[in-house]
């Protein structure tokens, strides 16, 4: 049998062609995600569930650390309980943090009654943005429970980010700390409104920036930050932070400086979706 | 075709490792780049075009879900593999060297070329805390991963290797 003339075609010439492809595909995304979102769903069938399995091994074997690092804290403890009465002043502090950790709880419970009036749905985090550049996660539950873009997301009371795409069984949310993300709020006491930032230089102190607070307006350290009544995207009210360290910009006409999140984004693990949208 | 479905499988096992594990166990908040690892194996041991169907896929799955710029990464997977397979035959595969060279320049490469994009355009000029905290780190660890991955991604495309040897055996003799 005679066999086909095979079409050969050289290596560089799927680099030209692949490339003339990807320029135009990125020209394209600018616009719109039509193109990717058939792909998006197909493979979404076979990642998605693989992503919750290994995280359900992951929090599984977790659990079982934490619980061996207990283990191990408790003997431990133990054995120092015996030992001298220096541990007295050890345990003094210890007491006073835990006063400290009593109040924040107590004023979190005041403000998850307040939150009680949205309709919420509990999520998962099942993945994160690949790369160390953006924090964008994914949760286990998309468009069929309900879920839509520019829902806000809260989790220990407080702000946690935004959903930006939703398929039929995944959702990605864009955290606050994310470096892209901006927020609009304002100080629970005096309504002196602001702008938090997300922030990559600061990775490694876990806070985040509070800008443009006019020059007159009076910020303490501590102080809360909730969510704008005048933002377009955030429901009014929502806890994203307390202040601290604002100081006068140099230009003098606005003052800025860091925010503690209330939410622990590196222990992220279950969140709360808000159903209604501003 | 099986060694391209193949290829595409590891992609996607690869990728759901890197969205969950990887994360699991950053150091400092510095996750390595796992990913970017298949086009530099497939391109090195097996060739230019191997390299570059490697890349785009893997490169296809990484920009799939996260990025608004569809593209970027196919584009920079896609060459990664194909430099990775200009080396391929020219020296020792078993040394792992000439790979871990390619590994540091590619990921080095890639991830600067991502802050540009991001963050550069975006007024965030700090080039060098940028390139000291999260650069430098991330093309670390890649490289930490890569010498653990290195003996299994070699073991890997042999075997798919073997598969292939055969059928042209199998193509020969009954020919």
């Amino acid at each position: 049998m005679k066999k086909l003339p095979k079409v050969s075609v050289s290596s560089k010439q799927w680099l030209t062609g692949i490339t003339i492809v990807c320029v135009a595909l990125m020209a394209v995304s600018l616009f719109t995600d039509s193109i990717s979102r058939p792909v998006k769903d197909v493979v979404s069938v076979v990642v998605v569930p693989m992503q919750k399995g290994i995280n359900d091994i992951g929090t599984y074997v977790y659990s079982k650390y934490t619980l061996l690092k207990d283990f191990s804290r408790i003997s431990e403890e133990n054995l120092a309980l015996k030992e001298e009465i220096v541990k007295l002043t050890e345990e003094n502090s210890q007491l006073s943090l835990n006063k400290f950790e009593l109040e924040r709880l107590r004023a979190l419970y005041d403000l998850d009654d307040k939150y009680a009036n949205y309709k919420k749905t509990a999520a998962r985090v099942i993945a994160k943005q690949p790369g160390n550049w953006y924090s964008v996660f994914t949760i286990d539950k998309g468009s069929e429970d309900g879920i839509e873009v520019d829902m806000n997301v809260i989790a220990d009371g407080g702000l946690v980010g935004i959903v930006t795409d939703v398929g039929k069984h995944y959702a990605n949310v864009r955290s606050i700390i994310d470096d892209s993300n901006h927020v609009s709020g304002m100080l629970i006491n005096t309504g002196a409104s602001c702008t938090v930032e997300g922030s990559l230089n600061l990775m490694d102190s876990g806070y985040i920036y509070v800008k443009y607070f006019k020059k007159d307006a009076e910020v303490l350290d501590g102080d809360k930050v909730v969510t704008s009544n005048i933002s377009s995207k955030y429901l009014e009210g929502l806890l994203i932070g307390y202040v601290k360290e604002v100081t006068m910009d140099p230009n003098s006409l606005t003052q800025s400086g860091y925010l503690i999140p209330v939410v622990d984004f590196e222990h992220l693990q279950e969140v709360l979706v808000i159903l209604d949208k501003k | 075709m099986k060694r391209k479905l193949c290829i595409t499988a590891l992609a996607i096992v690869c990728y759901c490792l890197q969205s969950t594990l990887c994360d699991a166990i950053a150091v400092a908040s510095i996750s390595p780049n796992i990913m970017i690892l298949i086009p530099i194996c497939f391109g090195y041991f097996k060739g230019k075009n191997e390299g570059i169907f490697a890349g785009f896929v893997t490169g296809l799955i990484y920009d799939l879900y996260y990025t608004s710029l569809l593209g970027f990464s196919i584009l920079a997977f896609t060459y990664i593999g194909y430099i990775a397979g200009l080396f391929q035959k020219e020296y020792d595969q078993k040394r792992m060297i000439i790979p871990m060279i390619i590994t540091i320049v590619a990921s080095f490469c890639y991830e600067f070329l991502t802050y540009i994009g991001g963050f550069l355009l975006y007024n965030k000029l700090d080039v060098f805390y940028y390139i000291g905290r999260i650069i430098i780190p991330g093309t670390m660890y890649t490289i930490a991963c890569m010498a653990v991955l290195y003996k299994p991604m070699y073991i890997l495309s042999g075997v798919f290797e073997k598969k292939d040897r055969r059928k042209v055996t199998e193509y020969v003799s009954g020919d």
